[in-house]
């Protein structure tokens, strides 16, 4: 299992795999009940509002006007996220796979580059290339000589525009399962394939598709969740997703009652999606087959097709990564409206995600020396984990608020960073979590009972043998967490001090003030840091022996 | 110290219903290395496990000497038994080098000794130039030497192994079980070595046990289980082996011991006991012939009294090869002919 694919859907896999029986409650269960607690008590505080609270002002306006819109809204995008997904991520990745093209080898790691871009950057770029005075506009009306309400052309600022933009920046989930699902499980079936006289396009339907398909369905359900936590992208194009709600709800009402239900919905998709997830897993037996590993012989693509094939990978490439990048590189070297001094937000930012990346960082290690035991505790940490990961951040800021809120403290200035940081673990610690948990998943049962056999008793074990192990994943932890908590919107919209912005934050505000130029800066710097764990990614896919997990 | 026999007593072991090990005993005396010869499912890892202190037991004991392991209730931990365990996949650490994995188990010890120990121990097994290697850039048959050097260096008062070798490719193998056996030797130590694999369990053991459905059904020297398995079962796990009814065979070949056997007796036979006999009056007819290396193995028929009989044998390789079709006189040789009442043929 690689790094990218895990987080929610493995700590849930974790979750279903554990044995039925466990021992009784016991003294060593209370520190996994403690991780538990911190980790879950912000979902579990707004879900339990949700559900609890009478029904206020907000909430029957809501009811009438807003929330089948906000609810059709939010499933249509994510219907056709998934099918621009799946349009986009499968070929690419059964190309890559299989046939020898130009730039293939090069290929192969570029097309995970735009997940380096938060969906909110991409949305902001593209509304000012795709705007009636932007680029391609203006190009087409002075080719025409057409006037600006004469013709038809793409609106950005709609519901197919928001999932367009969410499909470009998270299609790699799908093609780093999918291309996983390939190289690794369908190799010899399809020489086999072959050999009974199917050919290449019957054999990829028939065959590898099925194969992958559990591969590939784990990759859309993580994908999904993150289209449905988007903020950013979906607020700015005016598009009234669950999420929208929930921030108007508190934001503009004041009405922690309705966010909290929007909440208890939007809740309910996520878990949709794990339950989806796993029926497909269930099918997956067929996947974990031998270790010996076949060399994949690529098909030679000659001519025109390998020509089609290198431009349909430039063609997502650019429309994914190049083209709104360097748009927004042009913006801010054009205009030099570089909006206030970038850097009081950069260091926010950077105080912001390297405490809130050591603190998940050390839950997630907590974690994944946790879940390994076979205690209810355990299963209540894994729980609390995957649930925090899989519902959005502006959720988890709910519930942060309503705890402390409960606790009569209020939500400003050091409280607030502090209340942040904890949604950040809340939210975050299961990512962090999910590379160790691979580092320990890999090493064999053997390797604790040879310490035991060597005579090595609990303690010694965890200090010089399954901590050692763990931290092996570590550096890759503390990379995706920083990365996350740096990209992170709409818990840090919602709960910073006042007049305390973060990189995101300020972009997201110069977006929402029509000042692209002044956002460009501060996304170039996220994106910037975001290409730190793509190129690791890229690295690791370079690297990895085909039939090995990443 | 001198070494104390590792015993298990009547072992008993239950996964739901299922009596995975059953009524099991062992007796690993020091200096011995005992083979337990199974099936996979028979039971016999899960009895490892039990000795090594990883699983407890439901009735039976296990002791190392006077002093009480495991019994019902009660087990000593893994971590406070003192066994050795060598594991199929190696199980070393991985962000440990060859010689720290060594010296993991040297508690008690300064550093300094306990390297010094080690290093020893990879000197034994020709690894002194790999001390500093860590697992993954050692070869499948280095971090085998290793995992054995790891579980002999703090002299363990037994050692166990479950399938050590058969991850390794044949040139290797028997590279490593020669390097293992000959430090194992010398530590003098009790030792269980537990295999799928006839050949090696016979090559290597001091005492066989053989294992079906998690019970112990034959023990004994090697070579008296091969000469005289209790049941036809036994003999097969042990190598090629024919049955026929007794009351098939035409007269000529009836051994003398037929005439006292049980009416529905069989008749079991290995590849040896069928020789090539010029005097013979039995015929036999050849119907293949694969090229073994030593010997040609030569599958025949032969006329019995409800019809062909299919039986092998072998002819030195430096016989002229046999071709198909050829008659050849053959008789039957007591060595490797067993014969088997009603009641011990249950298959």
């Amino acid at each position: 299992m690689h790094a990218q694919e895990g987080t929610g859907a493995a700590v849930g896999r974790v979750l279903l795999s554990g044995r039925s029986a466990f021992s009784a409650l016991k003294r060593a269960d209370i520190p996994s009940f403690l991780v538990a607690a911190i980790i879950g008590a912000p979902l579990v505080a707004a879900l339990g509002m949700g559900l609890a609270t009478g029904a206020g002002e907000t909430w029957s306006h809501i009811l009438s006007t807003k929330l089948t819109t906000y609810t059709v809204t939010t499933l249509g995008v994510m219907a056709l996220v998934a099918a621009l997904i799946l349009a986009i991520a499968v070929p690419l990745a059964w190309l890559v796979t299989m046939y020898q093209f130009p730039g293939r080898n090069v290929f192969e790691w570029l097309l995970i580059l735009p997940l380096a871009a938060p969906g909110y950057v991409l949305a902001f770029a593209y509304a000012d290339l795709m705007g009636v005075a932007g680029p391609i506009q203006s190009a087409l009306r002075s080719a025409t000589g057409l006037g600006a309400r004469d013709y038809w052309f793409p609106d950005v600022f709609s519901a197919p525009g928001l999932a367009a933009m969410l499909a470009l920046s998270l299609y790699p989930y799908v093609y780093l399962t999918a291309r996983q699902a390939f190289v690794t499980t369908s190799i010899c079936t399809l020489d086999a394939a072959r050999t009974l006289g199917a050919s290449q396009l019957r054999s990829f339907r028939s065959v590898a598709l099925p194969a992958a398909r559990p591969a590939i369905v784990a990759g859309l359900a993580l994908a999904l969740m993150e289209a449905a936590a988007d903020y950013g992208a979906a607020d700015y194009l005016g598009v009234q997703t669950l999420t929208v709600g929930i921030f108007r709800a508190w934001a503009s009402h004041g009405d922690a009652g309705a966010a909290a239900r929007l909440a208890v919905i939007l809740f309910g998709v996520a878990i949709l999606l794990q339950w989806l997830e796993r029926q497909h897993r269930g099918e997956a037996g067929s996947q974990a087959t031998s270790r010996r590993w076949q060399a994949i012989v690529r098909t030679p693509l000659e001519g025109l097709g390998g020509l089609a094939a290198a431009a349909l990978c430039t063609f997502v490439l650019l429309l994914g990564f190049v083209i709104p990048i360097t748009r927004l590189v042009w913006l801010a070297l054009e205009t030099g409206d570089t909006g206030a001094n970038l850097s009081e937000p950069l260091i926010n930012s950077i105080i912001l995600a390297a405490l809130g990346a050591t603190l998940a960082f050390m839950a997630g290690l907590a974690v994944a020396l946790i879940i390994r035991q076979d205690r209810i505790g355990a299963r209540l940490t894994r729980a609390a984990a995957s649930g925090g990961y899989a519902v959005p951040g502006a959720v988890l800021a709910l519930g942060g608020v309503l705890v402390l809120t409960q606790a009569s403290i209020g939500v400003s200035g050091f409280a607030a960073i502090c209340l942040l940081l904890w949604v950040y673990v809340s939210r975050f610690t299961a990512a962090g979590a999910q590379p160790m948990s691979a580092a320990l998943e890999r090493a064999p049962a053997s390797m604790g009972q040879a310490a035991r056999s060597l005579g090595a008793g609990p303690f010694r074990r965890l200090i010089r043998v399954d901590l050692p192990v763990a931290l092996s994943g570590a550096l890759v932890a503390a990379l995706f967490l920083f990365v996350e908590i740096l990209k992170e919107l709409p818990a840090t919209l919602m709960l910073r001090p006042f007049n305390w912005d973060t990189l995101a934050v300020k972009a997201y505000a110069y977006a929402s003030d029509e000042r692209l130029a002044a956002a460009a800066l501060p996304c170039l710097v996220i994106t910037v840091a975001g290409l730190g764990p793509v190129i690791y990614l890229s690295y690791r896919l370079s690297r990895a022996r085909p039939g090995e997990p990443m | 110290m001198t070494a104390a026999a590792l015993i298990a007593e009547t072992v008993t072991k239950r996964f739901g219903s299922l009596a995975v090990v059953h009524d099991a005993s062992l007796r690993l005396e020091p200096a011995t290395l005992t083979a337990l010869l199974g099936a996979s499912g028979a039971g016999k890892s899960t009895l490892l496990r039990i000795v090594a202190g990883l699983e407890p037991l439901d009735a039976g004991q296990v002791r190392i000497g006077e002093t009480v392991l495991s019994r019902p209730g009660v087990t000593v931990p893994a971590e406070r038994r003192r066994t050795g365990l060598i594991f199929q996949d190696y199980a070393l650490f991985p962000h440990l080098t060859a010689l720290q994995n060594v010296a993991f188990g040297l508690t008690g010890k300064t550093r300094t000794e306990a390297a010094a120990i080690a290093a020893t121990w990879l000197d034994r097994l020709s690894l002194t130039h790999r001390a500093k290697a860590f697992p993954h850039q050692l070869s499948g048959g280095e971090q085998q030497r290793v995992a054995i050097a790891r579980a002999l260096a703090p002299d363990p008062d037994a050692i166990l192994m479950d399938e050590p070798f058969s991850g390794l490719d044949p040139a290797l193998e028997s590279e490593v079980r020669e390097a293992a056996l000959k430090a194992l030797h010398e530590a003098g130590k009790p030792a269980l070595l537990v295999t799928h694999d006839p050949a090696a369990a016979m090559a290597v053991a001091d005492q066989l046990a053989i294992m079906r459905a998690g019970r112990i059904v034959q023990s004994g020297l090697p070579e008296d289980v091969y000469s005289h398995p209790v049941d036809v079962q036994v003999a097969q796990a042990l190598g090629a082996f024919t049955v026929i009814a007794l009351d098939e065979l035409p007269e000529a070949l009836l051994p003398q011991a037929a005439q006292t056997a049980v009416p529905g007796s069989r008749l079991g036979l290995r590849d040896e006991a069928v020789v090539f006999s010029p005097e013979s009056s039995v015929i036999a007819r050849v119907e293949t012939v694969s090229f073994i290396g030593a010997f040609w193995r030569v599958a025949i028929t032969v006329a019995g009294k409800r019809g062909a009989l299919h039986l092998t044998t072998r002819l030195s390789a430096t016989d002229p090869k046999p071709n198909r079709g050829d008659s050849i006189p053959i008789c039957l040789r007591p060595h490797g002919r067993f014969i088997f009442p009603p009641a011990m043929t249950k298959d």
